[in-house]
């Protein structure tokens, strides 16, 4: 840098116009101006620079943490389609054995009422004899 | 194996990392690793990415953030915090310097940027030693951006006076 330009980018420094990338080239550079020299000097030393493996660094324990958060994710899908399946297997067996027993139910129900609707018939006729019987009729005598 | 990919966003949290550096630096000096420091804050700002997603001014939220670790950090440890919140703690000097030069340098400096008024200081400290943008400055200082400057300017005026002062027999 020339030490005209140099002492313009002083001037826009002292101003407080210069864009940090100015400062950056005014910090590292050299001037023949003592007191800018050594403050320069000053700031180019106290301004940290972050140490170049310090990104390589957040991006590994970035994907360490990502990794965590999957295999996380990975467990708790499994567990949880593990609770489902053994939800649905109780549900089925206790649904059928609920279904198997309301037909015995109903089916003791029908029987009652069907045998309701004949009464008479319950009654065994008397005296019974029969003569004849076939597929087709039944020849019997009765006493009364 | 398989490699992750990283979203834009992630991108501009990791290189958030060089931004807040010399901040944390200067506030933390030698009494913390300012590496670990950054490395905490950028997975913090990393774990809240989703509500991060839209925020208008991420730099200056991971400032905030940044500096607020900090003072968490020195409180815990039960260290002098600097009632500016901008301590001047010691850093050490790199072998381009003379350590006695430097030493000598760092006194004055230092000394002379003690007696500026607090609203300057602060206001150069943020800029010329942690690099922050005047948008970020004006944020955080609540000064207009014009004011910013004017502060600035007299700061830096002041200063350059008083080393004026000191090498003029050099």
């Amino acid at each position: 840098m020339s030490e005209k330009k140099s002492e313009e980018l002083i001037a826009k420094y002292l101003a407080g116009e210069t864009t940090l990338e100015e400062e950056e080239i005014l910090f590292s550079g050299n001037t023949q101006q003592t007191e800018m020299k050594h403050w320069f000097g000053y700031l180019h030393e106290k301004r940290a620079k972050a140490p170049a493996h310090l990104k390589d660094n957040l991006l590994a324990a970035i994907e360490a943490q990502k990794l965590k958060k999957l295999k996380k994710r990975r467990f708790l899908v499994s567990i949880s389609s593990l609770a489902a399946s053994i939800v649905i297997i109780v549900a089925v067996s206790i649904g059928y054995s609920s279904s198997q027993q309301k037909s015995y139910e109903e089916k003791e129900a029908l029987l009652k009422e069907a045998l309701s609707m004949f009464p008479a018939e319950h009654e065994p006729p008397t005296a019974q004899r029969i003569l004849y019987e076939d597929d087709m009729v039944i020849i019997y005598t009765e006493s009364k | 194996m398989y490699k992750m990919r990283t979203t834009a966003l992630e991108e501009k949290i990791i290189s958030l990392s060089d931004r807040i550096y010399p901040m944390v630096a200067r506030m933390l000096g030698n009494n913390e690793n300012a590496e670990d420091a950054v490395q905490e804050i950028i997975m913090k700002l990393w774990g809240r990415r989703k509500q991060l997603e839209s925020h208008p001014n991420l730099s200056g939220y991971a400032f905030l953030t940044a500096r607020n670790y900090c003072l968490d950090l020195l409180k815990k440890k039960n260290l002098e915090v600097d009632s500016t919140d901008f301590p001047l703690k010691i850093v050490a000097p790199e072998k381009s310097q003379h350590p006695v030069e430097w030493k000598e340098l760092m006194t004055i400096v230092e000394k002379h940027l003690e007696e500026l008024p607090a609203d300057q200081r602060q206001v150069m400290v943020m800029r010329d030693i942690d690099g922050f943008e005047f948008t970020e400055i004006a944020k955080a200082t609540k000064l207009k951006v014009e004011h910013v400057r004017v502060l600035l300017s007299r700061a830096r005026k002041q200063i350059r006076l008083k080393l004026i002062d000191i090498y003029r027999y050099e």
